[in-house]
C-alpha cells in the first residue's frame, strides 16, 4: 500500500512541473519578448519562449519578412553606387583638366562632394551599428539569466554559471570598448583618409592603416579570448556537471531504499522537462537575435559592398578619390564586424547553454 | 561625328592659317586662333544639352542637391577655362600670364569648393553635439 502512494506521490510531481507556463514564470522567459523593440515584437509574434518550434523554419520565415525591406535598402545601394561613380568620373576629369596645376583642387571637391553626400549615411550607419549592438545587449540582459536558470535546473550548474559570466564579462567589455574606443576611431579613420585624398601624399596612409589594423586586432583578440575561455571551462565544468549528475542519480537510487529508483527517474523526468523548455528558449533567443542583426546586417553589408565596387571601378578609372572611397568601404566593414562580433558573443552563448549537459 | 568632323577641319584651317599670318601680322594670327576657340567652344556647346540632361537624371536618381553638384560642374568648368586661356596666352608669348590664369583657376576653385566644405562642417558640428 505504501508503495502505491509513493508512487501516486511520484506521479504527482512528475506531472506538475511538466506545465511550461510554471516554468516559464519561474525563470523570466516572459521578459524575453517585452525586451525586443516594437517591430521585433511583430517579427516574432509567432513564436513563443514556452513553445518550442523548428528554429530553420523560424529562420526562413524572419527571412521572408527582412527581405520586404531589401527593395528599399538596395534601393539606396544603388543610388549611392551611381553617385560615388559621377563623382569619381567628374573627379577624374578635374584632374585631367588641372595635371599642370601645383594644387589638386579636383580631388579637393571630389573628396568633399563624397564627404558630404555619405556623411549622413555614415552616421547613421554607425549609430545603426552602435543601436543594434545596445539592442542585443538589453535583451541578452535578458536571455542569459533565463538561459543560465533553465540550464542550471536542468542539471549544469557549474558549466551555466561559467558561460553566463562570461557572456555577461565579454559583452559588456565589447559593448564599452566599442564605444569608448572603436567608434570614435572608425570617424578618425576617415577624416585621416579624407586628409590623406586632399593632400594627395600618402603620408597620412601608415597612420589610417595602423587604426584600421588596431580596431580588427582588438575585435579579433577579444572574440578569440572569448571562445578559448569558453571552451577551455564551458568543457572543465560540463564534466564536472555530468560527474556530479552521475553520482546524485547513482547514490538517490542506491541510498534510499525501496523508492530510490522511482525518485532517481522522476528527477531525470524533472531535469528532461528543464531541459525541453531550455532548449525552446535557447531556440526563441537564437531567432530574436537573428532577427535583430538581419536587417542592420543587410544594410551595412549593402552599402559595404556598394562602396567596394566602387572603389574598385574607380581605381580602374586610377582616380585619387579610389583610396577615400576604399576608406569608407573598410569603415563599414569595421561597423559590421563589431554589430557582428556582438551576434557573435550572443549566440554562442546561447549555442553554449543549448549544449550543456543533458541528463 | 559630323559635328566632330567640323569642329576638327575648324582646327585645322584655323591652325594654317594662323601659321601662314604670324611672320607678317602676330596680332592677326592670335586673334584669329582665338576666334577659331570661340568657334569650337560653341559649337562644343550644342552638344552640353543631352549631357546636362543625363547629369540632371543621375542627380534626380540618387537624390543629390544643388549644394553637392553645383561646386563639382564649377569646378570643371573653371578648369576647361583655365585651361584654355592658359594656353592661348602661352600661345602668344605671355608665360607669366598663362601662369597667372592657372593660379586665378585654383584659387577660384577651391573658392569654389568652400561651400562644401562648410557643409560638411556644420552637419559635422551637428552630428556631434557641438
Amino acid at each position: 500500500m505504501r508503495r502505491i502512494w509513493v508512487a501516486l506521490f511520484a506521479l504527482v510531481l512528475l506531472c506538475s512541473p511538466i506545465c511550461a507556463q510554471g516554468l516559464d514564470e519561474d525563470f523570466g522567459a516572459a521578459a524575453l519578448e517585452q525586451k525586443l523593440s516594437e517591430p521585433m515584437r511583430g517579427w516574432m509574434a509567432d513564436y513563443s519562449p514556452a513553445v518550442s518550434f523548428d528554429l530553420l523554419h523560424g529562420v526562413e520565415d524572419i527571412l521572408e519578412k527582412g527581405l520586404e525591406y531589401g527593395g528599399t535598402v538596395l534601393q539606396d545601394g544603388a543610388a549611392t553606387f551611381v553617385f560615388l561613380l559621377l563623382v569619381v568620373a567628374f573627379c577624374k576629369l578635374g584632374e585631367a583638366l588641372q595635371n599642370t596645376w601645383t594644387f589638386p583642387v579636383a580631388s579637393l571637391t571630389g573628396a568633399l562632394a563624397i564627404s558630404l553626400y555619405c556623411v549622413r549615411d555614415l552616421h547613421s550607419i554607425i549609430n545603426l551599428g552602435k543601436q543594434t549592438m545596445d539592442e542585443l545587449s538589453v535583451f541578452s540582459s535578458v536571455l542569459m539569466p533565463v538561459m543560465a536558470s533553465a540550464a542550471a535546473v536542468s542539471g549544469a550548474a557549474n558549466q551555466a554559471g561559467t558561460i553566463y559570466c562570461l557572456a555577461v564579462l565579454f559583452s559588456n567589455w565589447l559593448l564599452k570598448i566599442c564605444n569608448t574606443l572603436l567608434f570614435p576611431m572608425i570617424y578618425v579613420y576617415l577624416t585621416l583618409a579624407l586628409a590623406d585624398t586632399v593632400l594627395g601624399q600618402a603620408r597620412l596612409k601608415r597612420l589610417k592603416e595602423f587604426l584600421g589594423w588596431c580596431v580588427k586586432m582588438l575585435l579579433k583578440g577579444l572574440l578569440s579570448i572569448f571562445t578559448g575561455f569558453l571552451t577551455i571551462s564551458g568543457a572543465l565544468s560540463g564534466t564536472v556537471d555530468a560527474a556530479a549528475l552521475k553520482t546524485a542519480k547513482f547514490a538517490i537510487s542506491g541510498m534510499v531504499p525501496v523508492v530510490g529508483n522511482i525518485i532517481s527517474n522522476a528527477s531525470s523526468t524533472l531535469l528532461s522537462s528543464a531541459a525541453m523548455l531550455k532548449a525552446s528558449i535557447g531556440s526563441f533567443g537564437v531567432l530574436a537575435i537573428f532577427s535583430i542583426f538581419l536587417l542592420p546586417f543587410f544594410k551595412i553589408g549593402v552599402y559595404y559592398l556598394t562602396a567596394k565596387l566602387s572603389a574598385s571601378l574607380s581605381s580602374l578609372l586610377d582616380s585619387s578619390l579610389s583610396g577615400f572611397v576604399d576608406a569608407i568601404s573598410s569603415a563599414m566593414g569595421m561597423i559590421l564586424a563589431m554589430t557582428a562580433s556582438s551576434v557573435f558573443l550572443c549566440l554562442s552563448s546561447c549555442i553554449c547553454f543549448l549544449r550543456t549537459v543533458n541528463p | 561625328m559630323d559635328e566632330f568632323l567640323k569642329i576638327a577641319g575648324l582646327a585645322i584651317i584655323a591652325g594654317l592659317l594662323c601659321m601662314v599670318v604670324r611672320p607678317y601680322t602676330p596680332i592677326l594670327s592670335g586673334l584669329l586662333s582665338l576666334g577659331a576657340c570661340t568657334l569650337i567652344l560653341l559649337l562644343a556647346v550644342s552638344f552640353m544639352t543631352p549631357v546636362l540632361e543625363l547629369l540632371q537624371l543621375l542627380r534626380e536618381m540618387t537624390g543629390m542637391t544643388r549644394a553637392v553638384t553645383a561646386p563639382l560642374y564649377k569646378s570643371v568648368g573653371i578648369g576647361i577655362l583655365t585651361q584654355i586661356s592658359g594656353a592661348i596666352c602661352e600661345d602668344a608669348g605671355e608665360k607669366t600670364l598663362s601662369k597667372a590664369v592657372e593660379i586665378g583657376g585654383t584659387i577660384l576653385s577651391i573658392y569654389v569648393t568652400l561651400p562644401l566644405l562648410s557643409a560638411l562642417l556644420s552637419i559635422l558640428q551637428e552630428a556631434l553635439g557641438g
